[in-house]
């Protein structure tokens, strides 16, 4: 069977995303706030229901940067995560790595709340990301 | 396929043994003792040099160029016919020479043949960047052009029948109308870009070749409209440039009167948009006259807590953020604030936010229930049954936070879903967290429950309420979110200041965010609500 590779390019309101069925792989990355989430989100769920467990040794690795995601994204990456969720009772093991600024714990929160409503193994890393000085206008 | 370039090839090969030195030498030996003798012969000296396929290539412009030399200064002057017919009497073979044939060939002739060429060459232009495109139009195209206008048996490439020409002279024009037609359809089939540049490239292959022929001006009109600029209508002679330029008269009317039309569509379209937008952005400003109408006034806030502000921006006219408040008992007063962000923004959180203004309506105001757990818990319940209701999917809530002030027992008791509260006594930051749920948000099998946090309010007491848009929108210089850490030390740092110039602080600070110098503005994600305000019991 031939090996989906597909590679999204992010938009100033979705994120970057890649689907690598032969390395096992899925990043998401950036910004996601369109007006209609689920179109969005809707093809990606199907590469991951299309995935065959099989194929591919070792773990399933999924790799999550957030920055700004609004609230109905973010309940797609419930979708995300319940779609992975099937790939590892399918018989592959299921790594998440949950990156984050680890000034934003906006992000680790929406992580953490995501890890209980699925069974996987969620690793937490958060990222030194300097670029704020804390000047107000006043 | 490509019969003319192919047959040029051959016939560079048949006739190798012919000497083009002789020809231009026959040439210049007319005007020998002429003072431009020496640098003609000059030029044929180097004419030699090339090679074959060079010369046969720089032949007519060499050949043009003395024969131009012979008609004005032989001394008496000499028509170009005649030049040519004596050239023709002692070099019969020129007649065989392809890139030679347009310039021998009877003069009324000359405009056709140089269209054949134009087209040819156009065409094998397009086929050398493309390959093979299998196009009909195309091949048909290169079939017909070979041996136009001898034969009748092929019909004219895009049915132009009606046109075909009753004399001689008139092919011209139905050969520029041909290469017209044909750079539409190129253009269309690939892009205006390529389509100019091949047509550019072409034209510049003859213009180099022939352009000393005596009705080489007449080929511009093969050129399309939008090519031909001034320097190429300048080139022309004056007589030339009228004909041009009459026979263009005709084409700029019809493509006026085209223009005109397409004008008018287009206005009309527009009026249309411009209605429809006036429409719904008419009947959404109505939408916010009823969605602030539910939500109670603004200025009662300062009513009911005197030291105050709410700080409301929505990123549409209506919004999916809405604060809510409300005082209950009259002889034991208590106070329920709230501040909420229904999932999206514009109609959809608008729409979802009206039920969760009336639903607050149903629980506090008429069931006068104050304690803020319960008013979540209740406010869930409702909402995830509508939200249940839904099959595609996407399940709609509602982030909140809400604090109910009991002034008798000089208590705030606070409840969250998803959201926080941040207050502030003798200059130090606590922070309620709320529940990891939102309001609505069904998970199979797991029960929702909503938790309470309540603080003493023996001394004064500063607190804020607000929805996510603040720290999430993007901005700044380095086009990243203003977070939440920023947001809650812009807090602690203007908390002591009157509540109006912190509703004024926030404003600058957002608008600063999203205007850095130097950068395009950002534009606002989300709606944006933040409420705070000063608690002093006596």
């Amino acid at each position: 069977m031939a090996k989906d590779k597909v590679v999204i390019d992010s938009t100033p309101v979705t994120p970057y995303v890649i689907f690598d069925a032969e390395r096992g792989l899925f990043e998401i990355k950036g910004r996601s706030s369109p007006e209609v989430s689920i179109n969005f989100y809707d093809p990606i769920y199907q590469y991951l229901d299309g995935y065959d467990v099989s194929d591919t040794a070792g773990d399933f690795v999924a790799n999550f940067t957030l920055e700004y995601f609004n609230t109905s994204s973010t309940k797609c990456l419930l979708g995300i995560l319940k779609r992975l969720s099937n790939i590892q009772k399918r018989g592959q093991n299921v790594v998440i790595n949950w990156y984050y600024d680890e000034d934003d714990d906006d992000v680790l929160e929406i992580g953490e709340d995501l890890s209980y409503f699925v069974n996987l193994e969620f690793n937490f890393h958060p990222i030194d990301v300097d670029d704020q000085d804390m000047d107000f206008i006043f | 396929m490509l019969g003319f370039l192919r047959s040029s090839r051959d016939s560079s090969e048949k006739l190798a043994k012919h000497s083009f030195r002789d020809l231009l030498l026959f040439l210049a030996d007319k005007v020998q003792g002429d003072s431009e003798y020496e640098s003609l012969t000059a030029r044929i000296g180097k004419f030699v040099n090339q090679s074959r396929e060079k010369q046969l290539q720089i032949l007519p412009e060499t050949y043009l160029l003395l024969e131009q030399y012979v008609t004005e200064l032989d001394g008496e002057i000499k028509s170009r016919e005649d030049v040519r017919a004596d050239v023709l009497a002692k070099f019969p073979w020129v007649n065989r020479i392809q890139t030679l044939q347009v310039i021998f060939i009877p003069h009324a002739r000359q405009p056709i043949e140089l269209s054949k060429i134009f087209i040819a060459s156009v065409l094998a232009r397009t086929y050398q960047l493309l390959g093979s495109t299998g196009d009909k139009m195309l091949i048909n195209l290169s079939d017909w052009i070979k041996d136009a206008p001898d034969h009748v048996g092929l019909p004219i490439p895009f049915e132009l029948q009606a046109e075909l020409p009753k004399n001689e002279k008139d092919w011209f024009s139905l050969l520029s109308k041909i290469s017209h037609k044909l750079y539409q359809n190129l253009e269309n089939k690939f892009s205006e870009n390529f389509t100019g540049k091949i047509y550019e490239k072409s034209y510049q292959d003859i213009a180099e070749k022939y352009k000393g022929l005596e009705d080489f001006e007449m080929t511009i009109r093969l050129l399309p409209m939008k090519l031909l600029d001034a320097a190429k209508v300048n080139l022309l002679s004056q007589k030339n440039k009228q004909k041009v330029l009459i026979g263009q008269v005709d084409d700029l009317t019809a493509l006026n009167r085209k223009i005109t039309q397409q004008a008018k569509e287009l206005q009309e379209k527009n009026e249309i948009i411009s209605a429809k937008n006036r429409e719904i952005t008419e009947s959404i400003d109505y939408a916010k006259r009823i969605q602030f109408s539910r939500m109670p006034d603004i200025k009662d806030f300062n009513r009911i807590v005197k030291e105050s502000f709410i700080f409301f921006k929505p990123r549409d006219i209506v919004s999916g953020d809405f604060y809510w408040f409300k005082k209950l008992d009259q002889k034991d007063p208590k106070y329920v604030i709230a501040a909420a962000d229904c999932t999206g923004h514009g109609v959809p959180g608008a729409l979802m936010s009206m039920i969760g203004i009336e639903q607050f309506e149903r629980i506090v105001s008429y069931r006068k229930i104050a304690d803020p757990c319960e008013i979540a818990t209740r406010l869930h319940k409702s909402i995830s049954k509508l939200s249940k209701r839904q099959d595609d999917g996407i399940q709609d809530g509602m982030d909140l936070s809400i604090c109910t002030l009991h002034s008798g027992t000089k208590k705030l008791e606070f409840s969250g879903a998803k959201n926080n509260l941040i207050f502030f006594q003798r200059g130090n930051m606590k922070i309620f967290k709320g529940d990891r749920h939102a309001i609505g948000e069904v998970h199979d099998g797991h029960e929702v429950f909503f938790t309470k946090q309540s603080v003493k309010l023996n001394q004064p007491t500063t607190c804020y309420l607000f929805s996510d848009g603040f720290e999430d929108q993007i901005g700044g210089n380095f086009n990243r979110k203003y977070k939440r850490v920023r947001f809650y030390k812009l807090l602690e740092k203007m908390h002591e200041l009157p509540m109006q110039r912190q509703k004024e602080i926030l404003e600058q600070e957002l608008h600063h965010w999203m205007n850095p110098e130097g950068i395009d503005p950002y534009a606002q994600i989300d709606d944006i609500l933040v409420m705070g305000f000063k608690i002093e019991f006596d």
